[in-house]
């Protein structure tokens, strides 16, 4: 029962890690409960199919499927992201501002917020489809029913549980400051996807690694421990990262902050051309729940 | 008219870091299909500039596309959750290749920390890892499925 609780609560706690940024960083969007048990409905159904064509998506490309998938989906998810971020630049700061016009703005850019539903459902597939693998091995290896039934729901709600604490700690940030933290923090993650699609294409041997190990930091902190699996998930944090990893880490980080940095700064003088407009706007909108 | 200079630039950027990768890859490949995959990348950027600038990319990455021709070979299997041999030689400063064959009717990982790899092994059947080059030294691995049975070394010297 241990290696399944243990395994189980690993995956979930990277895909429960994943989700509860977005959920900070959709905080106050109108039915956002919805869109994020969607996504996370999504993703469950496309890890179990995923699980299923397992053998022929490896099959696929010469071999290589397999690390393709992934780097896809990380690299998806990262395009994703860096549309939100840009968006919001442009948009965060009036939210602040103006609470109460959440609604109207996330209508104008619901396709952001249809974006982050998106990497909430690809996380949840990366992962979910290991659990799935994994679940299927352990039962049709003869695993005890018993290991499973306790390991299973110990597992995910562990996982689940860590991403609440998290996301219950980021609400203790002010509100001023607050979509600022989830924009650094939604970069930080983008950074980190975008390095780990790198490996997996220096596994596929379709990227050179530009140096196997820059350095080695597991006397500090291993990637196989609890710590440094959250700081992988969260900031792309790698004990001996390959110098192709770097630059991919570095190239999503700078080209995300240039498109906030653009965006905020059109924002600027757009907001100053129609200071006038939004006044009107802000007495037009409903009180929206912003838990 | 200065504003949209700047984003025009970043945006170059931005094209340059996406085909890097995409053309080492086309490069270190031997599948046919990405020959029409790269004419395709070109043919669909209009701007004579960008064509360019593939094909000086392509010309300042080719020197980096790793080879996969003549690089040594090792087989590692997974047969009633362990692995066979436990223990692997291979050489220091020198990419290779594993091929792990899972002889068990239950999928597998095939995982290390130690030398970064993370590879999903479905059931009889075979699938290749590129890893290294390595210093010397030794690297752990173990199949994530399987934890309390299926570990092993790498010997790197």
């Amino acid at each position: 029962m241990p290696g399944v609780a243990l395994l189980v609560f690993r995956e979930v706690l990277e895909a429960a890690l994943i989700v509860t940024v977005v959920a900070a960083a959709t905080r106050g969007v109108g039915r956002r409960g919805t869109f994020i048990g969607g996504g996370i409905a999504l993703g469950v159904i496309g890890a179990i199919v995923v699980a299923i064509f397992a053998g022929a998506i490896e099959e696929a490309v010469g071999g290589a499927g397999q690390e393709l998938f992934n780097a896809s989906v990380l690299l998806a998810a990262v395009v994703m992201i860096g549309w939100h971020v840009t968006w919001m630049s442009s948009h965060g700061k009036k939210m602040v501002r103006h609470m109460q016009q959440v609604t109207n703005s996330v209508k104008a850019g619901s396709s952001s917020v249809a974006m982050l539903l998106a990497v909430v459902a690809l996380a949840v597939l990366r992962e979910g489809s290991e659990v799935v693998l994994f679940l299927y091995g352990m039962a049709a290896g003869g695993a005890g029913r018993v290991d499973l039934l306790a390991g299973v729901p110990l597992g995910l709600a562990g996982g689940v549980a860590v991403g609440f604490a998290l996301y219950f700690g980021l609400l203790r940030i002010p509100i001023r400051y607050f979509f600022t933290a989830t924009n650094w923090m939604l970069v930080l993650l983008a950074a980190g996807l975008s390095s780990t699609a790198a490996g997996f294409l220096i596994q596929a041997n379709w990227l050179p690694a530009w140096g196997n190990q820059l350095w080695n930091t597991t006397w500090l902190l291993s990637n196989g421990s609890v710590i440094g699996q959250t700081l992988h998930v969260l900031v792309g944090y790698e004990a001996r990262p390959a110098g192709m990893q770097l630059v991919f880490w570095l190239v999503t980080a700078l080209v995300l902050f240039t498109g906030m940095r653009w965006m905020a700064a059109r924002m600027v003088s757009a907001s100053a051309r129609s200071k006038s407009r939004q006044a009107t706007a802000s007495v037009r909108t409903r009180a929206v729940d912003t838990t | 008219m200065e504003m949209a200079y700047v984003p025009l630039r970043h945006a170059s950027l931005l094209v340059a870091t996406i085909c890097i990768p995409v053309i080492t890859a086309v490069e270190s490949s031997d599948a046919p299909n990405l020959a029409a995959l790269k004419s395709m990348a070109m043919t669909s950027r209009p701007s004579f500039v960008y064509r360019n600038l593939l094909l000086v990319l392509l010309a300042a990455a080719a020197p980096f596309a790793a080879s996969a021709a003549g690089m040594p070979e090792y087989s590692l299997t997974i047969q009633n959750r362990r692995f066979e041999p436990a223990t692997l030689m291979v050489p220091a400063n020198t990419k290779f290749k594993v091929l792990v064959t899972n002889k068990d009717s239950t999928p597998s990982e095939f995982e290390s920390n130690e030398f970064n790899r993370e590879k999903i092994v479905p059931p009889n059947s075979t699938v290749t890892v590129f890893i290294g080059p390595l210093d010397k030294g030794q690297y752990k691995f173990f199949d994530d499925f399987h934890l309390d049975t299926a570990q092993g070394v790498l010997i790197v010297e």
